[in-house]
């Protein structure tokens, strides 16, 4: 019952996995972006965004004997290693804060991620809708950033009632499953 | 008789359409209702997504950078990945043309089997298992025969890292009579080129040492995983 989009990123994923370096490629070109921009955001800094960004793909590429495609999509377990990688520099960060200013309480590396486990999900969400067939996308939009009622959406769009379910079913499904609990380990 | 898809999505939006029934049966049926708590927490983060703002693409250095760390056999170390705009990325299939234009420019085919690496064999694997002394390490090894016909052997290793000292590669006949070492693997994996001169069906046990700073090339006798290839 997996969309097209969804087999095609599991024939990526399995390459990547069995170490297909084209796989590799193709893994950066779709999730660059979604990495580099959760870095960028939690970090205000392009130089430390890239070594996040450069670290997570060399840490996903040389662990990836530990992906499982059957457990963890490629996105879950790329933001699982970006968040790891971020918390380190937020932490780096922190310590030579402590050193140099001699705080005396400084921020946990745990609370400085709090706000990021939102903004991944966020990034995700916003790439997938991005991604959705323009007529999915326009009900989307409609429902979720201006509170339309599924009649009102199909009346708007001059769409049959069912075509516009069927758009808030699919599109809905496809957002749930991109936000699967993370299964991956700490690489 | 689960409710119907629809209606849960329409639910999960927050949208009044369940008859009684239907809300009976969610408050009773788990499945139901893991489903619309799930599609509630999508539907919740998607309108959040309003103010979430393009995605920014990496600078092309990333992408050199990154092959240059991994000495990627046959990506061009120059040539980073054409960024595609985000909204126009919306499959696959484009993302690997862009791959497969990347590898034609620096002189492949067009073609997803090309995009493959070099037909590689793989001769043998070995699950490696941990000694006593080091509970919790593990390891894979895998013989391939490379296209010009040599072999290697790459292992992976996870273990609790050693302090002092580094790690060494072995082949090993089963009556652990010979040994043959391949080299210092540093963190997690390496890549070995066998001997040619080396049968594998003798010289069948990879093993992983943890070997001290002392000057001595013997094998120290404190393996930390082991395992045959078959």
């Amino acid at each position: 019952m997996n969309s097209p989009d969804e087999d095609d990123e599991a024939v990526v994923a399995a390459a990547f996995a069995s170490g297909d370096e084209h796989a590799l490629e193709a893994v950066y070109a779709r999730w660059s972006s979604l990495v580099y921009t959760l870095a960028l955001r939690s970090l205000g800094d392009v130089g430390d965004a890239e070594d996040v960004t450069q670290k997570t793909f060399v840490a996903a590429w040389t662990s990836r004997q530990r992906f499982d495609p059957s457990r963890a999509r490629m996105s879950t377990w790329l933001v699982a290693i970006a968040r790891n990688k971020i918390a380190d520099t937020h932490e780096a960060r922190a310590r030579i804060r402590r050193l140099h200013q001699q705080l005396g309480a400084s921020t946990s590396p745990a609370d400085l991620m709090a706000a990021e486990v939102d903004l991944a999900d966020k990034l995700l969400l916003a790439d997938e809708i991005a991604r959705l067939e323009p007529d999915a996308q326009s009900v989307v939009r409609l429902a979720f950033y201006d509170d339309l009622t599924h009649d009102k959406i199909a009346e708007r769009l001059g769409l049959p009632l069912g075509t516009v379910k069927s758009h808030i079913r699919r599109s809905l499904q496809k957002m749930r499953s991109r936000l699967e609990v993370s299964l991956a380990r700490r690489p | 008789m689960h409710v119907d898809p629809d209606l849960l999505a329409l639910l999960a939006l927050g949208e009044q359409v369940a008859s009684r029934s239907e809300r009976d049966h969610i408050s009773a049926c788990a499945t139901c209702r893991d489903e619309l708590e799930n599609l509630t927490r999508a539907a919740a983060i998607g309108r959040l997504t309003l103010d979430a703002g393009e995605l920014s693409e990496p600078a092309p250095r990333v992408w050199s950078r990154i092959t240059e760390e991994l000495a990627l056999r046959n990506a061009d170390p120059v040539a980073p990945v054409v960024p595609l705009p985000v909204r126009a990325r919306r499959r696959w299939a484009p993302a690997l043309v862009a791959a497969a234009v990347l590898v034609a420019l620096s002189g492949g085919v067009l073609t997803w089997v090309a995009l493959r690496p070099p037909a590689v064999k793989v001769l043998a694997s070995a699950s490696l298992d941990a000694f006593p002394a080091w509970p919790g390490a593990s390891g894979t090894a895998t013989v391939e025969e490379m296209p010009d016909g040599g072999r290697v052997v790459h292992v992976s290793l996870t273990d609790p890292d050693a302090e002092d000292g580094y790690r060494e590669v072995w082949l090993i006949t089963s009556d652990t009579t010979k040994l043959v070492s391949l080299g210092v693997v540093r963190g997690a994996e390496g890549t070995f080129t066998i001997p040619d001169g080396i049968d594998i069906a003798r010289y069948d046990l990879v093993d992983i040492s943890a070997e001290p700073f002392d000057g001595n090339p013997a094998h120290s006798g404190d393996s930390i995983v082991r395992g045959q290839l078959n």
